[in-house]
Order: structure tokens, then sequence, then C-alpha cells
């Protein structure tokens, strides 16, 4: 079970959407999944400013500071963190163009999750930014993404 | 669905050539995300599931009417106009819909239930391709609304008259955006066709 789950999270730094893809995680409240998403953007939000490649690109990062946190043009200099790394497991952060940050938590020894999120991507811009009933920034409740991602990651596990 | 590819040169939209189609195709996501804003568009201007389901249909009656004339124009003479109701379902099917939507509809049926009534399916159609109804509405709507517009404007523009079409998802595991069209002609239609028939 190499992919444990994924996370995505807006960019006010709301979770809109979480999915285990295992068993044998300890299921949360749906608070504290909403507590956990929003530590973990912020600690992006800190994360990215602590680059000491920061200086170079303060000139972009500034005009970006007054569209918040993850705003376009920071993100190319300044991305914050890529991957944590724990005994237990290893998180994976792709920020999205739009500042949404889509999280995968892998098992530790999965090398990198590229090709996972390239295609989770794929299936959120179809399923999820295509869907009519979709509004932007709001929790993600489409079926047939989630179908998508579960097909998806089978092809993983 | 076929439309003006934005060229490098300026042209008016009169003077563009009425029968060039090829490279003036639109892309997919193009369309799924102009037909996700008009969804929302209505949503915010109606009170029912009912009504946006009507002014989903309308918006589709407006291009099915009009995609009929720019489809017979374009096709080379001698223009047939069908004539029997089974002529026209059958150019709804294949050639009307190939030119919209770039192939033919899955199925062309009758119902056992009425006489007077016909299907027409789509196993994957552009507008519901990557929709999800929420829950609260599943049942109720189907973004495929605008297909029955589109059909039952063909149909009345080409001198067929319509009493009811309506669309109903019925999706199945294999082809979850299916969407048939249910069209009822109106008494008389089929009599014509059975006069027609006797000569």
């Amino acid at each position: 079970m190499p992919l444990y789950s994924l996370y995505i999270i807006n960019k006010a730094g709301g979770l809109v959407y979480q999915k285990d893809f295992t068993n044998d995680l300890k299921r949360l409240g749906s608070n504290e999944y909403l507590v956990l998403a929003g530590t973990f953007h912020g600690i992006h939000a800190i994360t990215a400013r602590l680059t000491p490649a920061a200086s170079t690109a303060r000139g972009s990062a500034a005009s970006a500071a007054a569209g918040g946190p993850g705003a376009a043009g920071a993100r190319t200099a300044l991305s914050g963190i890529q991957v944590l790394e724990t005994s237990h497991f290893k998180l994976f952060c792709f920020p999205l163009a739009t500042g949404t940050k889509m999280l995968l938590i892998a098992n530790p020894q999965v090398p990198n999750v590229d090709i996972a999120f390239r295609l989770i991507y794929d299936v959120y811009a179809d399923y999820v930014m295509k869907n009519p009933f979709y509004t932007p920034e709001m929790p993600i409740r489409a079926e047939r993404f989630d179908q998508q991602v579960a097909a998806l990651v089978a092809k993983f596990q | 669905m076929s439309g003006a590819a934005a060229g490098a040169r300026r042209t008016s939209l009169l003077d563009r050539p009425l029968n060039k189609t090829k490279g003036a195709e639109v892309s997919l996501s193009a369309f799924a995300f102009l037909y996700s804003e008009m969804l929302q568009y209505s949503q915010r201007r109606v009170s029912g599931i009912q009504d946006l389901e009507k002014r989903l249909a309308d918006f589709g009656r407006a291009v099915g009417v009009r995609y009929l004339a720019l489809h017979t124009a374009r096709t080379p003479p001698p223009h047939k106009r069908p004539l029997r109701v089974l002529a026209l379902l059958r150019s709804i099917h294949t050639p009307l819909w190939t030119a919209l939507f770039g192939r033919a509809a899955s199925s062309l049926e009758k119902s056992n239930d009425h006489p007077r009534e016909f299907m027409i399916s789509d196993a994957a159609p552009a507008v519901s391709r990557f929709a999800s109804v929420p829950r609260e509405m599943r049942g109720f709507l189907t973004p495929g609304a605008f297909l029955a517009g589109v059909v039952g404007g063909m149909a009345d523009a080409s001198g067929f008259a319509v009493e009811a079409c309506t669309a109903h998802a019925t999706g199945d595991d294999a082809a979850p955006g299916r969407v048939t069209v249910l069209i009822r002609f109106a008494e008389g239609v089929l009599e014509r066709d059975a006069m027609l028939d006797e000569k």
C-alpha cells in the first residue's frame, strides 16, 4: 500500500477533500482533519518565507504577498514544503497554479509521487473544475471524481 | 460543437466562410467550462429544478433550430428535407449529432410505452461528461436537459410538431454519463406518416 491518503486544501487553508486509500489508518473526526489542513497551510506559508533563496525573489514575493500566501508569482521562487519525511510516512505537497494544494501521504519507501500527482491533477481538472455543480473553494462532493481517483490509486497500489 | 476559431488575422464574423468547419472545432474542455457557466448562470435565476431544466432546454432549443439551418446550408445540394418521422430521427441521430458533437449518438429506439414516443441516447455526451449531480438533486435533474432542447428544436424546425421532449439520466456503471432524450410527437404527425405510406 504505497499511497495512504489524499488531501486537497484550498487557497484559504480550508480542507476541501480528504480520502484514505487504506483501512489501516485511524479515522479522525472531521474537525480534526480541518485542523490538520489548516496547520499544514500555515506551516507551508512559513516555510515558503524561510527559503534562503527568498532574497533573490523578494520583488515578486512582495507583489504576491498582497494576494496572501501561496499567491501566484511567489510560488515558483518560494515553494514551501515539498516533502515531509517521518519514520512512518512521507507527505508530499503539490501546489496548483490557483493556490490550491494537493497532499499525498505515502509509505516512507516511496521515492516520489510525481506521476500520481500529475494524474490526480488531470482528474481534478476534469471532474472537479469542469463539473457544473462545483463551486470553487468549496468542499468537493463529486461522485465521479471519487471514482476516478479510486481507479487511479488502485493502479499504484 | 463547431464554432469560430480565433485566427491571427482579424476578420469579422460575417467575412468568415460559412462552410469551413475543419479546424474550427471547439475543444471539449472549453465546451465543458462554457456549459458549466451556462448551468450556474441558470441556477442563479431559477426557483426550482424543473425551471432549471426548462432553461437549459431553452438554450438547447435555440441551438437546435439554428444548427439545423446552418447544417443544411453546409450540406452540398440537393437538399432533401426529411418527410418521415424515421428519416428525421435518423438525420438527428447521425449527421446532425456528428456535426455538433463529433460523433453519432449511441442509439435510436422506439418507445414501448407510447406509440408516439422515440428515444435517442448518447452514452457519453459532452454536456454530462464531467458532471456529478449533487445527491440532493439526483434523480430530479439531468444536465442533459440541453440535449432535449436541441432535439426538440430540430424536430420542430423540420416541421414535425413536438408535444414533449425530455432528457433523462440513464447512466449505469459502464456509461455513467448516459443521457436519453425522449421525444413525443404531437398527434397527427404519425398519421401524416401513415398517409404518405399509403400513396
